[in-house]
C-alpha cells in the first residue's frame, strides 16, 4: 500500500490536501479530499446581538462576504418577522448580481484559465495569471475588467469592495445613489461584451478535453439550487430544487424554514468540512451537488434572453441534465452573462431608487433562517435567539460543504483515470487539483498568509518511507 | 469608474482581524484620513492591477513576523517572475502583471512592519503600531516630495 499526498491544493480559497492511496501494483484504492483548517463561526457568535451577525459572519469570507451578508440579513429579518422595503430587496439583488460576477471572473479567468488555456500538462511555473497576461494579456484584463465591474457594484451600493456595511437587518442602510445606477449602466454594455466573448472562447476550446469533461465528476448524482414559481432559476430568492440525474425532479419548492428535513449533515472523520447529504436518500446515497451546474440543472430556465440561449445550447450539447463537473466552468460563464442581464433589469426597476429601504422591529421570532445562492452554492445561516435577541445557536451550511461528497467522488474518479502505476508526474496530479478548483471550493478566504507554499506531493511506501517527492 | 489620484498609491493590506496582521490595512486608514490617496485591502488581487497601471509611484504596506517586532523596514520592489497564484498575489507579482497586461507598471517600494502577533483578535500590538505611526510619517513625507 502506497499514499499521494497533495498539500496544499492550489489555486482554490483556503486551506486542503489530498491522499491518493495507491496499492502494490499503483493502481488508485482509494482518495480523500481533506479540509485541514477549523473556522469556528458557531460557536464565538454565541452571545453576540442577532443584529451584528451580518457584520461577523461576512468575515468568514474575503471573497465572496456578499453571500454571508445576504444569508445572514435574512436570518435576521425572519428574527425580526419583518419584510424588507421593495427597494432594498432590488438593491440586495443587485449587488447580489456584483458578487457574482467578480466572484465567478475570478474563478474563471484568473484561477482555472491557465489550465484550460495554458493545457493542463503545460509549464506549471508559468501555469498561473501571469503565465496567462503573458500570453493572452487581453483574456487577463478582462478578468480584471469583469472583476472590477463586479466590485464597483458592491462598493456603490453598499459602501465598500470587501465587507461592505450596508447590508443590515430589515433592509439596507442607505438608498441607491443615482449617480450609482447610471455609473453602472454606463459600464454594463462592455461587462457584456467581455461575458459573450469569453464564453466563445471557451466554447471554442471545449473539444480539447473530452478525457477532463469524462472524468472531472462525471457521475449521476442529485442537483440543487434555488428556483422561482415557473422553475427559473433564482440567487436571492426562491425555494429549494432537488433535480437527480434523470431529470426527475426530486423535491420542490422547499422554503428555507424546511432545510432540516431534507439536509442532513455527515461529520467526517478526516476533514473539517461536514459533508451535507439529502436526508430522504441517506448518507452518502444522498450525494448532491450544488453551485453553478447544479443550478444550472435544477432550473428549467434562466429568465433572462441571452443567458437562457446559452442554457439551451449547453443542453443540446451535453443533455439536459449535464454530469460532468468540468462543466462548472462553462456553467459558470453563462452565469455571468445571466447575472449582467439581471443588473439591468434591476437598475430598469422603477423602484429601486425609493429611498424606503429599511424595516425596523425587535425580536418578534426566536429564529431566523436565511438562504440564498452564493456563487458556489446554496448558502444556509440558521441562528436561534433568546428574548433579548442575543443568539444562543448558530449553523451556517456553507456552500462548498454540500459538494463535499461529489468533490471527494470526482477527486477519485481523476486519480484512477490519470494515476496509473504508480506513476507521479506533475500534469496528472495538476487535473487532481484542478477537478476540485472546478467546484470553485471556498474552505476559507479571509485569512492573509504571509507565504505560499508550494504543491506538495510525496509518495509514501507502506512501511512508511518516502519512495518519491514532488515540489512544484 | 473611479480612477486613482494624482501622486502616489498607498496600498495597506492585511486582515484585520488577525491582530498585528492588520497593520498595513491600520496605516492606509490614516493615509486616507490625511487625504491621501490610500486604500486598504485584505489581500492583494487581480484587479489592483488596473489602479497601479494608472500612477507613477506605489507604496505596499505589510506586516512581516520575520521582522523583529516594531521594526520597519523599506525597499524598492522589483516585478516578479513567475510565481504562483491562487486568490492573492504578492506586491512583486502583482506588479509583474500590470507590466503584462497593461505594458507600464510604477515604481514601487514596500514597507514592511515587523509584527508580534497575528493571531486571531483586532488589535495591534504596541510594537506594530510604534511601526505604523513611523511609517505614517515616511509616507506622508514621501507624499510631500
Amino acid at each position: 500500500m502506497k499514499k499521494i499526498i497533495i498539500d496544499p491544493v492550489t489555486r482554490i480559497e483556503g486551506h486542503a490536501k489530498i491522499t491518493i492511496h495507491l496499492d502494490d501494483s499503483g493502481q488508485v484504492t482509494g482518495t480523500q479530499f481533506h479540509v485541514t483548517q477549523v473556522r469556528g463561526f458557531e460557536k464565538f457568535v454565541e452571545g453576540r446581538p442577532f443584529y451584528e451577525m451580518p457584520g461577523i459572519t461576512a468575515r468568514i469570507c474575503g471573497i465572496c462576504p456578499i453571500s454571508h451578508l445576504l444569508a445572514s440579513a435574512k436570518a435576521c429579518d425572519a428574527i425580526m418577522a419583518v419584510r424588507i422595503p421593495p427597494a432594498a430587496r432590488l438593491i440586495r439583488e443587485l449587488i447580489h448580481c456584483g458578487q457574482f460576477v467578480q466572484s465567478h471572473a475570478l474563478s474563471f479567468f484568473h484561477l482555472s484559465a491557465p489550465d484550460l488555456l495554458l493545457g493542463f500538462d503545460s509549464d506549471p511555473v508559468r501555469r498561473n495569471v501571469l503565465g496567462l497576461a503573458e500570453k493572452r494579456p487581453e483574456l487577463a484584463r478582462n478578468g480584471i475588467e469583469l472583476r472590477k465591474f463586479g466590485q464597483r457594484i458592491i462598493e456603490g451600493a453598499a459602501g465598500e469592495r470587501v465587507h461592505p456595511s450596508g447590508i443590515v437587518p430589515g433592509g439596507m442602510n442607505r438608498p441607491l445613489d443615482p449617480d450609482v445606477r447610471d455609473e453602472i449602466l454606463l459600464n454594463l454594455a462592455p461587462a457584456r461584451d467581455i461575458a459573450r466573448k469569453t464564453l466563445e472562447l471557451f466554447k471554442s476550446v471545449l473539444d480539447q478535453f473530452p478525457d477532463e469533461i469524462a472524468s472531472f465528476g462525471s457521475m449521476d448524482s442529485m442537483h440543487a439550487g434555488l428556483v422561482d414559481e415557473s422553475g427559473g432559476l433564482q440567487l436571492y430568492d426562491g425555494l429549494l430544487r432537488f433535480r437527480d440525474s434523470t431529470g426527475d425532479i426530486v423535491a420542490d419548492g422547499l422554503p428555507a424554514e424546511r432545510y432540516q428535513d431534507y439536509i442532513g449533515e455527515a461529520t467526517l472523520t478526516d476533514s473539517y468540512l461536514k459533508a451535507p447529504y439529502y436526508k430522504p436518500r441517506g448518507y452518502p446515497a444522498g450525494i448532491y451537488r450544488v453551485g453553478p451546474l447544479a443550478r444550472l440543472n435544477a432550473a428549467d430556465h434562466l429568465g433572462t434572453p441571452a443567458a437562457n440561449a446559452e442554457l439551451d445550447e449547453f443542453r443540446q450539447r451535453f443533455g439536459a441534465v449535464v454530469a460532468s463537473s468540468f462543466h462548472y466552468h462553462y456553467a459558470r460563464l453563462i452565469e455571468i452573462l445571466y447575472a449582467l442581464e439581471r443588473i439591468r433589469t434591476l437598475l430598469d426597476s422603477p423602484g429601486i431608487l425609493d429611498p424606503h429601504v429599511r424595516a425596523q422591529a425587535g425580536v418578534n421570532a426566536l429564529q431566523g433562517i436565511g438562504m440564498a445562492e452564493a456563487p458556489r452554492g446554496i448558502l444556509i445561516h440558521h441562528y436561534k435567539v433568546d428574548e433579548l435577541g442575543a443568539i444562543k445557536w448558530a449553523n451556517l451550511i456553507i456552500a462548498t460543504g454540500h459538494n463535499n461528497l461529489a468533490i471527494n467522488r470526482s477527486v477519485e474518479q481523476v486519480s484512477k483515470r490519470f494515476i496509473r502505476d504508480g506513476r507521479v508526474e506533475e500534469g496528472m496530479l495538476n487535473r487532481v487539483s484542478a477537478v476540485v478548483r472546478a467546484y470553485d471550493p471556498c474552505l476559507s478566504c479571509s485569512t492573509h498568509a504571509g507565504g505560499r507554499v508550494p504543491l506538495h506531493i510525496v509518495l509514501v511506501n507502506a512501511d512508511g518511507s518516502v519512495l518519491d517527492e514532488i515540489r512544484g | 469608474m473611479k480612477s486613482a489620484a494624482d501622486g502616489p498609491l498607498f496600498i495597506g493590506y492585511g486582515n484585520a482581524l488577525l491582530g498585528d496582521d492588520g497593520a498595513g490595512a491600520y496605516v492606509a486608514a490614516s493615509l486616507r484620513r490625511r487625504g491621501l490617496n490610500a486604500i486598504a485591502v485584505p489581500q492583494l488581487t487581480p484587479e489592483l492591477a488596473d489602479l497601479l497601471c494608472r500612477v507613477e509611484v506605489a507604496i505596499f504596506i505589510d506586516a512581516n513576523a520575520a521582522l523583529r517586532p516594531g521594526e520597519m523596514s523599506i525597499t524598492p520592489l522589483r516585478e516578479a517572475g513567475h510565481s504562483l497564484f491562487e486568490h492573492e498575489i504578492s506586491p512583486a507579482g502583482l506588479l509583474r502583471l500590470v507590466r503584462e497586461v497593461y505594458h507600464r507598471a510604477p515604481d514601487s517600494l514596500l514597507i514592511n512592519l515587523g509584527a508580534r502577533s497575528c493571531e486571531l483578535g483586532a488589535p495591534l500590538s504596541t510594537a506594530i503600531r510604534r511601526a505604523a505611526r513611523e511609517a505614517v510619517n515616511f509616507c506622508v513625507q514621501f507624499r510631500g516630495l
